[in-house]
């Protein structure tokens, strides 16, 4: 089979972009799959980009009309606007996601044919308690410790003290590779 | 298949395991300047210490460029990382079957290599430093698309398997493209394993998952194991038919006597040579170490290959010299 970009040389790199509903098909050799940045080895992030920008650029068909509404927000950790994503073809930060999750929700369908993560999940494993998730638990407890010296309540006090320790020792027991 | 060929090493040279992580606290790497990549880099390599003080923590912008390049060569970062300067740095083990690139295109890229088809090795290693890591480390993730990544296409798993599969018979009976588009049905994708080049130098493919969003890893790597025993099968066949017509064996003989004997070999070349001399050792035409032949495709590589003192002066004398003494005759 030819390459179809260059039509000319033997395609030896096949991708399909679903697999479950309609799928998109596409047969380079390697010198255009390089140039087109369809892949993550060798290739630079602007080549990356124009890849997802054309991976975009079919929702933007789709929703144009909802389009103009979205493009004034912006990411509020980040600042990237929908705009920018879709020019540069990187999602700015983890934020992005849900902040423009409407406007990317199809393309991702598109991408993936599922929008339902199923594996490994970080939050399951006992021991690791993100550490946000912990700061907050280890304020919480604090305020509630202060609580009960206030109401002269210290058997209540130390049990909350042991549970701290308890979060802060937690930290050093992760095993070596 | 000869029971001296565990792993389908005689068809799959290696297996690697990578996975995408990135930092909640920070913007995904294309939003960070110099500054905050090198913060990324150094939060992970202060937890590197902590799970695994036996990875060795390389800052990109210190080394050689042959260096880097080489690292790319032997597949242990991308080649677009090996390019990297500031803010990028890679955490590798001893015997590279560990390496984590920092700020590529994620925070993390952690890969687990074997040789051999070894997807539950590789895995299993992969598995277990990530879980390290994120014991340390707030990683982004969403329960519903996975592990949040900075291109989309990454999303859920974050993870990406594959397999470098030799295949000259099917290469040269012209097999790989029509192999390719029903394997692409099934959610994977097969590439030349040197991107630059205009052909499969080397008849070299690597084989990966290509879906990550809504397929657990078990099933992701169920299937790409699935697809690797059937396309090696597929090749053996080939090349005990290949082999049975006499110019080929031509071929293969007249690669061993070049590899043997030449004075200056340039990696092309040499590359090819390799690809038929192992053609030839695999269908039992030829009795050379297979093993060798396949480390020798790395080795000869320019980078890797200039690393080495001897090939400081002319690298295609170097090359020939190398893969002279590595493939001596027993008598
Ligand atoms: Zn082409
Ligand atoms: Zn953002």
């Amino acid at each position: 089979m030819l390459c179809e970009q260059c039509k000319q040389r033997e395609a030896t790199t096949h991708i399909r972009r679903v697999i479950n509903g309609v799928g998109e098909e596409h047969h380079l050799c390697a010198a255009c799959a390089q140039a087109s940045g369809l892949f993550e080895g060798g290739l630079s992030l602007p080549e990356f980009g124009l890849h997802l920008g054309g991976l975009f650029s079919g929702f933007l068909g789709e929703s144009a009309a909802a389009l103009p509404a979205a493009s004034a927000r912006r990411c509020p950790f980040c600042g990237s606007s929908l705009h920018e994503i879709i020019q540069s073809g990187n999602v700015g930060c983890a934020q992005c996601y849900d902040t423009f999750y409407d406007q990317l929700e199809p393309t991702l369908q598109r991408v993936h044919g599922s929008l339902e993560h199923s594996g490994k999940n970080p939050e399951s494993d006992p021991k690791t308690i993100s550490r946000n998730q912990k700061a907050k638990r280890l304020k919480a407890l604090k305020e509630q410790i202060a609580a009960a010296v206030r109401e002269e309540n210290y058997e209540a006090a130390a049990q909350l003290r042991d549970e701290i320790k308890r979060l802060e020792g937690g930290e050093e027991d992760a095993g070596s590779v | 298949m000869p029971e001296a060929y565990e792993n389908q090493n005689d068809i799959v040279l290696s297996t690697r395991v990578r996975l995408a992580r990135n930092l909640a606290e920070y913007p995904f790497p294309a939003r960070l300047d110099i500054k905050g990549r090198q913060k990324v880099c150094e939060a992970a390599h202060a937890a590197a210490l902590a799970i695994a003080p036996e990875l060795e923590y390389i800052d990109m912008a210190e080394l050689s460029r042959a260096k880097a390049v080489s690292l790319a060569e032997r597949r242990l970062c991308s080649a677009a990382f090996a390019q990297r300067d500031q803010g990028g740095a890679l955490l590798l083990r001893k015997d590279c079957r560990v390496s984590v690139m920092l700020c590529e295109e994620d925070h993390i890229r952690l890969q687990a290599y074997a040789p051999g088809l070894a997807l539950r090795e590789a895995w299993e290693l992969a598995d277990s430093v990530d879980t390290a890591f994120s014991r340390k480390l707030n990683f982004a993730f969403s329960e519903q698309l996975g592990y949040l990544t900075q291109c989309p296409t990454n999303l859920g798993t974050a993870m990406r398997a594959s397999v470098l599969l030799h295949l000259p018979a099917l290469a040269r009976l012209g097999r790989v493209g029509r192999l390719a588009e029903s394997i692409s049905k099934l959610g994977l994708t097969i590439r030349g394993a040197f991107g630059e080049g205009s052909d499969a130098e080397g008849a070299l493919f690597q084989l990966s998952n290509q879906v990550t969003l809504g397929i657990t890893e078990q099933a992701a790597l169920e299937n790409l194991q699935a697809i690797t025993l059937q396309i090696a099968e597929q090749e053996r066949l080939a090349q005990r038919e290949l082999l049975k017509d006499p110019a080929i064996e031509n071929k293969v003989w007249r690669a061993l006597g070049l590899l043997r004997y030449a004075r200056r070999l340039d990696s092309k070349e040499a590359l090819q040579l390799l690809s038929l001399a192992a053609l030839g050792a695999c269908g039992g035409a030829l009795e050379l170490p297979l093993d060798a032949i396949y480390q020798l495709m790395t080795d000869v590589l320019p980078a890797t290959l200039s690393l080495d003192p001897a090939a400081a002066g002319d690298r295609d004398a170097a090359r020939a010299t190398l893969i002279r003494e590595r493939l001596k005759a027993e008598s």
